[in-house]
């Protein structure tokens, strides 16, 4: 039987030390019952392969005194699906910092390819870093009876049937353009790198664009407050289509402001008169065109911001009333 | 997966889970230690994995539905267990909502579409 006490001391190991004697022995009656059943219908005492089968056949060691246990899981199927939609909005903002942040070294030109690939590489240990903080948190919130709280929530706090037209990872997109507008406009980053001019071009905003200061730096910020809303609570779409609307409007006020100081652009170089003027032109003209179509742009954006304002409030549409009217007509 | 093979084992594990547990406290109404139980199952057709019973019995202790007791048999001590008068409770009341279910499982069952 030295098998079997070697069989029962390895579960013993696994088991609270204050029940593991009264277990082992509960298990040893037992499993020695078995035994004598087994040779009495054999006829003789059963060979070490046939006991190894046996206890085998028992479970492992660790197996058989877990079941002994409490469930044990570092996150329980409760708290899972929480933990799981947080590292993935965790992940998204750490990766948007991430990118923010290389996409800034390379434009400023100040990013070697080694260095770039040092960055790509280092998103691997601050993603692993994120992961085992929110696991912990979630984790602790499991052995802490946290799981087992009845979380207040609301159907009115989901997003409509029909989700709003754009992804999560759209809007990021757009908040990490916004952030790099917004550092840009403040002066803290250059991206005189991305720029294909000759050196000796040189070129600067006009005057007319520190007047507005201001307004276009109150717009992005504006800007990425909605993309953070919408991300927030998509199921917000009034408010988001009625601060949109608000912000396109104000975007073309801006716009149209820019548009009738006719010079955007100062630009300086050691060339002729005659191509120092064609080159000014030609920048005012770029910008003119720049501006009146993203004027257009803006426009069409908040006459659409607009009608699903009013579409909500006429109940039209099945979206903003949380009708399921995407369900197929009967007949 | 195959339907006649994994899921159909998992389907037949999900379905005895909770009837094991009426056929342990059923069975307990006489005394039994933990491998003679397992026999008495599997002689009344409910085959049961020892790494589930045993754990079970204790846990069916620990909250009171079963009493135990070591005691000498044939030479060896071996803990018996007994359905206890709040098993016999518990019991009854699960026994009327195993048969509600089987009643309205077997209307289900044979009603012809």
């Amino acid at each position: 039987m030295q098998l079997l006490d070697r069989y029962l001391a390895a579960v013993a190991r696994s088991l609270p030390k204050g029940q593991a004697a009264d277990i082992t022995a509960e298990l040893r009656e037992n499993l020695l019952s078995e035994i004598e059943e087994k040779e009495a219908g054999l006829g003789r005492k059963l060979t070490d392969k046939e006991l190894e089968a046996l206890l085998i056949a028992f479970g492992h060691p660790l197996t058989v005194a877990a079941r002994y246990g409490k469930t044990r899981y570092l996150i329980g199927p409760e708290v899972y699906p929480f933990w799981f939609a947080t590292l993935r909005v965790v992940f998204g903002i750490v990766a948007a910092i991430l990118v923010v942040g290389l996409v800034i070294r390379i434009a400023s030109g100040d990013a070697s390819p080694d260095r770039i690939a040092m960055g790509l590489a280092g998103i691997w240990p601050s993603l692993f870093t994120v992961f085992g903080i929110v696991t912990l948190v979630f984790a602790a919130m499991e052995w802490g009876g946290k799981g087992r709280m009845k979380l207040k929530w609301s159907p009115r706090q989901l997003p409509p049937p029909r989700a709003p037209g754009r992804k999560p990872i759209q809007i990021v997109s757009e908040m990490v353009a916004g952030a790099l507008v917004i550092l840009w406009w403040l002066g803290l980053v250059q991206f005189a790198a991305l720029v294909p001019i000759p050196p000796f071009v040189h070129i600067h905003l006009a005057h007319v664009w520190a007047g507005l200061f201001w307004p276009i730096l109150a717009y992005w910020s504006v800007e990425m407050a909605i993309n953070g809303l919408e991300l927030a609570r998509p199921g917000w779409t009034r408010l988001n289509a009625a601060l949109s609307a608000a912000k396109n409007i104000a975007g073309c006020a801006i716009l149209a402001d820019l548009l009738q100081a006719g010079h955007w652009i100062d630009v300086n170089a050691t060339v002729s008169p005659f191509a120092l003027d064609q080159m000014r032109h030609g920048f005012d003209r770029g910008m003119q065109v720049g501006i009146t179509i993203t004027l257009l742009v803006i426009a069409f954006k908040a006459a659409a911001d607009v009608w699903r304002l009013v579409r909500g409030r006429t109940g039209a549409g099945g979206r903003a009333n949380g009708g399921l009217s995407g369900a197929p007509a009967a007949g | 997966m195959s339907i006649d093979g994994d899921i159909y084992e998992i389907l037949r594990l999900e379905l005895r889970r909770g009837s094991l547990i009426l056929a342990v406290l059923g069975l307990l109404r006489a005394e039994h230690y933990g491998y003679t139980l397992r026999k008495a199952l599997a002689g009344q057709g409910v085959d049961i994995d020892e790494g589930a019973l045993y754990p079970m019995l204790r846990r069916l202790d620990s909250q009171g539905l079963l009493t135990s007791a070591w005691r000498e048999e044939d030479k060896r001590n071996k803990r018996f267990y007994r359905l206890s008068p709040e098993g016999e409770v518990l019991l009854g009341r699960l026994e009327q909502d195993w048969r509600a279910m089987n009643v309205a499982l077997d209307k289900i069952l044979q009603e012809t579409p």
